[in-house]
């Protein structure tokens, strides 16, 4: 912190606030994405594990609710214990208390007969005998306070005379009768105990009223409350203990042929489609076991007869590209012989010698596409990788579709970095990919311009070829990539295309281990970018280019579209992070 | 098919545990027959009450004041600020309340006003010194004291009364309460305690501290030593007890003496404080250094303290008595003959065995002749002095052999070393004075007596060897006035008369030095001659009758004969 805040300072002192106030920011910036992912980290993972585990979900509900009924339980008995118990001792104190009182006032009556000095004695033995009376042990059944009023003394066996609350001693003066009310019985000596204090009124023979307080302590009672609270604590955590045990164990006997399931399942779509889980026993998990390995077998089956479907099916059309070949050869050289000589046709004939002629170069076309995409799709295809500079790739196919884009009327603009961006690749592939981009570009740019921009970093060579066409809806970027899809059916193919050019481009680009993908907004035109490793075979993290065209308008960068055919080419990267920094719009809004 | 038996096991195993625990839950109505403690009387002491007694009232009159004044001297306070309110202001800072005090009988003292102030007389029944030592005073002793009286602000205050304190006897047994303070034999072996009155509060541990460094008290001041040196006091003036120990601070110079006299002044301590029953063991600090070696805090059970501690017997020790044949023992409730020619000497008026339990000294049937010889096959009587009608034969800690002679001139009692020497005694107190019984304290130093009928305890002080002469002095009387027939030690503190009152049989009274007075309990005996006593069990009393049986009390009252004897004697 301190260095950074440092740095801020010198920055103000020279005078340049401007500057300093976007290098705090940034430090802002930089810091508190830091920190909050520090806080949320674990936060992330509780909640991840919350999420994937029955388990924890279900032990966490249990010991929640058994808490929530256990707690309830011992408030609920330890209150009627105590309850009970005070009772019972609040009943025997008053008892005890009053009879004591009684007695006391006995004690009274009788010295009536003494001589007068002797009140202050005779009031001692009162207390003395009521505190004899309450001990019978080691510790006293009740301590005794015997109060006078302003003018005589009084008397205590031990507790100080403010244990007595003064609104029961105003309850006592004026009624003969029995008071009780709970108290803390203070001691000079001694540590304070909860008590119970019952008192009454006493008369001397000569009228002088004296209140004697019979105080109870509450020892006893308060550690059986103790003891009785710390049992049913005991209880109640093991009891919490033993109803988590409980649910662990339940969820674990159902949890873990789940779990069991879930990882053969797993490695069954992972393609290991023999893979079968264990039947034990009858139970339903068994039900279950058995259903899911009928399962396995009949998507097995099915997937067995689909792919030897499909391989029948490539075969065939395999078998029919070179079949056709033949054949195909064969009129191909008399078309040529009839076209040489078309000169010497009618002109109605020399127009269907022309027809026939275009129309066997598309064929051928045709043919060689689908035999390079049966080659794909046998896994035939190899790639033969050496270090080539992309820049020299890009600037042959520019160089030979430069008329085309002339007859469009739009311009080829190259957009190549000045160092070399040399990467090893398969110059013929990667010339036809290129190719092909450049030549739809071209086709769909609406006689605009087409730029071709070329980027490298560290790991990645990128080429984008970006047109100001009609662009593609959303949802259309991925469906380019299919093979004989159009964007419009009814428009007319002005140039040999196949349909199946971006197919074996999007091959091609899969076969270097690279990316193909494409942008499009309606109105703002397409682009399409290659990223291929600068080493084969090393994987792709990020494009030193962007897919979205910084030209392009802030709705089209917020498309949904965006990327989306990206993430379902090929890798399991986020299209936000993957982008260069060098483009600030798709780092925010990714 | 061995999950469900295994079911059935847990089930059946559940079923069996609930049973069990409900079988517990139950109160039973039989069971094995459980032994408790014993039936020892109850404690007498009433349970303490604290009194508050009130201010002075508006507008009293002076015999108000002086009332008031004598009832709040009875309740103790630290400083006795309720009894200053009755003072002046000079009056309350002059008056020092520690200097003793006056106790009286009866209700409450005669007060007269007279011109001046007020006449107060009453009937004194003791007094505490200075010193803390009870004095009982003889009966019909009346004192008359005069408060001078003055208004102050228009009510009636006391400007000029005595120091010390005026409570009455009644107030005075209940706040205030013995307790021993411990100082050393003159040959700094053991220890010997020095009963003291305190009032009864929480700072006991305090007072008893302050009252120790203060040194003995005046009786018992020439016959025993303290190891504090006259310097030595309290460095923090509280002695705090938490959780049973009590830590008491002493002033610098206390850490100066050697490792022995540090020593002895813990033993001193120790002993002293853990008379509190809220004490277990005592701290003692010199400034912030720890004063005895090793542990801090040490006990009355340590061995380093324990072998000061006051003399007693061994609860196995028997009681010696002269049997058909001789002198004998009683263990184990048979008695037996002592070995050697003493077990077969039974035509002989008393006799004493020595603390060790190995030797007797014997009074021949004419009482003209101590006589003594060791316990064992091969030994040979010996004369160790002649005299005339002796009795009361007492062996001391340093062998000196105590008895009555009334041959003797002057105080009528022989003091003899073990080879025969005879030591002079001084004891002016005995001076024409009939000596009847003496028994001497384990410690050696204090003497129980009988003199003209009535109990007597003395001082005995001497030099550290004893080699020059004996004084016997500070006779105090003991116990209720009556017909005294004997006496005996049954702690370091306390003796037990056998004593007739009003024409009663006599019964043995456990007195203590302190001037308490244990009533006897059970049924009386009939002619009782002499008792025999032990320390330290106050219970272990043995009479013998007129009749020759030896009788022992037994809980419950009950006096038990255990043989036919005559002379019943514990070493001593």
């Amino acid at each position: 912190m301190s260095p950074v805040a440092g740095a801020e300072g010198s920055d103000r002192a020279d005078g340049a606030p401007g500057t300093s106030v976007p290098a705090g920011a940034d430090f802002v910036s930089r810091a508190m994405p830091r920190l909050v992912q520090a806080v949320m980290r674990p936060w992330r993972l509780v909640r991840s594990t919350w999420r994937r585990s029955i388990q924890l979900r279900v032990i966490t509900a249990t010991l929640a609710l058994s808490v929530v009924v256990v707690s309830l339980l011992g408030i609920t008995l330890a209150r009627q214990i105590t309850d009970g118990l005070l009772q019972a001792q609040a009943k025997a104190a008053v008892a005890d208390a009053a009879a004591g009182i009684d007695t006391a006032q006995g004690q009274l009556d009788a010295a009536v007969e003494q001589e007068p000095g002797t009140l202050s004695q005779v009031l001692r033995q009162v207390a003395e005998d009521a505190a004899a009376r309450g001990t019978t042990g080691t510790d006293p059944l009740y301590e005794v306070v015997l109060l006078g009023s302003v003018r005589s003394s009084s008397f205590s066996s031990g507790p100080t005379y403010t244990s007595v609350p003064d609104d029961l001693r105003d309850q006592v003066v004026t009624e003969p009768r029995v008071f009780r009310t709970y108290t803390l019985i203070e001691y000079p000596d001694r540590q304070n105990v909860p008590g119970l204090v019952v008192g009454g009124q006493v008369i001397d023979p000569t009228g002088g009223e004296y209140e004697l307080y019979y105080l109870f302590p509450l020892t006893e009672q308060q550690q059986t409350i103790d003891v009785v609270l710390t049992a049913l604590a005991t209880a109640g955590v093991l009891l919490v203990l033993l109803l988590g045990a409980l649910a662990w164990l339940v969820a674990r006997q159902v949890v873990t042929p789940v779990r069991l399931a879930a990882r053969i399942a797993e490695r069954f779509s992972a393609g290991r489609l023999s893979e079968r889980m264990a039947v034990r026993g009858r139970d339903d998990l068994a039900r279950l076991a058995l259903s899911f390995n009928q399962m396995a077998a009949s998507l097995q089956h099915q997937i067995g007869q689909l792919e030897e479907l499909s391989r029948m099916q490539q075969q065939f059309v395999s078998d029919v590209s070179h079949e056709l070949r033949t054949p195909l050869t064969t009129v191909r050289m008399a078309a040529d012989v009839l076209y040489e000589s078309r000169d010497d046709f009618d002109p109605v004939v020399q127009r269907s010698v022309e027809l026939l002629q275009a129309q066997l170069d598309r064929f051928e076309a045709l043919l060689t596409d689908l035999l390079e995409i049966s080659r794909f799709d046998a896994g035939a295809a190899v790639l033969n990788a050496e270090r080539h500079d992309v820049r020299d790739i890009v600037y042959k196919v520019i160089d030979s579709a430069a008329p085309l884009a002339a007859d469009k009327g739009g311009q080829l603009i190259a957009d190549v970095p000045v160092e070399p961006c040399v990467a090893e690749v398969d110059a013929r592939r990667v010339e036809r990919v290129v190719r092909n981009l450049v030549v739809n570009a071209i086709e769909h740019g609406e006689g605009r311009d087409v730029r071709v921009r070329i980027a490298v970093d560290e790991h990645a060579v990128a080429v984008a070829v970006r047109d100001y066409g009609v662009g593609l809806k959303p949802g259309e970027s991925s469906l380019v990539f299919h093979r004989f899809w159009r964007a419009d059916p009814a428009r007319a193919r002005t140039t040999g295309g196949t349909g199946l050019g971006l197919s074996i481009s999007l091959e091609d680009a899969r076969l270097h281990g690279g990316w193909l993908q494409a942008w499009g907004d309606p109105g703002e035109g397409s682009q399409f970018r290659l990223t291929l490793p600068r080493s084969a075979g090393d994987e792709l993290r990020s494009s030193p280019l962007a897919l979205v065209p910084d030209d392009a308008g802030d709705a089209a960068t917020q498309a949904n579209g965006v990327g989306g055919a990206y993430r379902r080419l090929d890798t399991p990267e986020q299209p936000g992070t993957a982008e260069h920094p060098s483009s600030p719009e798709v780092t925010r809004h990714g | 098919m061995g999950e469900r038996v295994r079911g059935a096991a847990a089930a059946a195993t559940f079923v069996a545990l609930g049973v069990l625990a409900a079988g517990c839950a139950q109160i039973p109505t039989s069971g094995p027959v459980v032994g408790g403690e014993p039936i020892e009387p109850a404690d007498q002491q009433p349970p303490f009450i604290q009194v508050q007694a009130p201010p002075p009232a508006q507008g009293a009159e002076p015999a108000e004041i002086a009332d008031g004044l004598i009832e709040a001297m009875g309740s103790y306070e630290a400083g006795f600020e309720t009894a200053r309110l009755f003072l002046t202001e000079d009056a309350a800072l002059s008056w020092n309340a520690t200097a003793g005090i006056t106790v009286y009988g009866g209700a409450r003292p005669d007060i007269k006003e007279i011109p001046g102030g007020v006449r107060v007389t009453m009937n004194v029944t003791g007094t505490v010194g200075v010193d803390g030592t009870y004095e009982a005073a003889p009966a019909g002793t009346t004192k008359t004291i005069e408060f001078g009286t003055e208004r102050v602000n228009g009510e009636w205050r006391i400007s000029d009364l005595p120091d010390g304190l005026i409570v009455a006897e009644f107030t005075f047994g209940r706040e205030y309460e013995p307790h021993n303070v411990y100082y050393f034999d003159p040959g700094l072996n053991v220890l010997v305690p020095d009963p003291v009155y305190l009032p009864q509060n929480e700072n006991a541990a305090t007072l008893l501290a302050q009252r120790l460094l203060a040194g003995p008290s005046d009786w018992l001041a020439a016959a025993v030593r303290t190891s504090f040196p006259e310097s030595t006091e309290l460095g923090v003036d509280a002695v705090p007890v938490r959780a049973g120990t009590a830590t008491v601070k002493l002033s610098g110079d206390a850490g100066l003496a050697t490792p022995e006299e540090r020593e002895l002044m813990t033993a001193q301590l120790v002993w002293t404080l853990s008379e509190l029953p809220e004490v277990d063991q005592v701290e003692v600090l010199s400034g912030d250094v720890p004063l005895p070696q090793g542990g801090r805090a040490v006990s009355t059970e340590d061995g380093t303290m324990a072998k000061f501690a006051p003399p007693v017997l061994s609860l196995e020790t028997p009681l010696y008595f002269i049997s058909d044949d001789g002198i004998a023992t009683l263990a184990g409730g048979e008695p037996r003959p002592v070995q050697g020619p003493l077990g077969e000497m039974a035509d002989i008026r008393e006799f004493a065995v020595n603390v060790g339990g190995n030797r007797a000294v014997v009074v021949s049937a004419a009482g003209d002749e101590l006589q003594v010889a060791s316990f064992g096959a091969d030994e040979v009587v010996e004369t160790l002095a002649q005299g005339i009608d002796l009795s009361s034969p007492s062996w001391d800690r340093a062998g000196l052999v105590w008895a009555v002679d009334h041959g003797v001139e002057g105080p009528g009692v022989r003091v003899n070393r073990p080879n025969g020497e005879s030591v002079e005694l001084i004891a002016p107190g005995l001076q024409g004075r009939d000596v009847d019984r003496l028994a001497v304290s384990l410690d050696g130093t204090r003497v129980a007596m009988i003199v003209d009928g009535r109990a007597y305890v003395g001082t005995i002080i001497r030099d550290v060897d004893a080699r020059s002469a004996i004084r016997l002095d500070e006779l105090r009387p003991l116990g209720p006035e009556g017909q005294a027939i004997d006496v005996g030690w049954n702690a370091a503190d306390s003796v037990v008369v056998l004593l007739a009152t009003g024409g009663d049989e006599p019964l043995p009274y456990i007195v203590g030095l302190s001037g308490q007075v244990t009533e006897p309990r059970g049924l009386a005996v009939e002619n009782a001659t002499r008792v025999a006593t032990a320390p330290p069990t106050e219970r272990r009393i043995i009479l013998e009758t007129a009749a020759g049986v030896l009788l022992e009390q037994r809980p419950g009252n009950r006096w038990s004969e255990i043989t036919t004897g005559r002379a019943p004697a514990y070493p001593g």
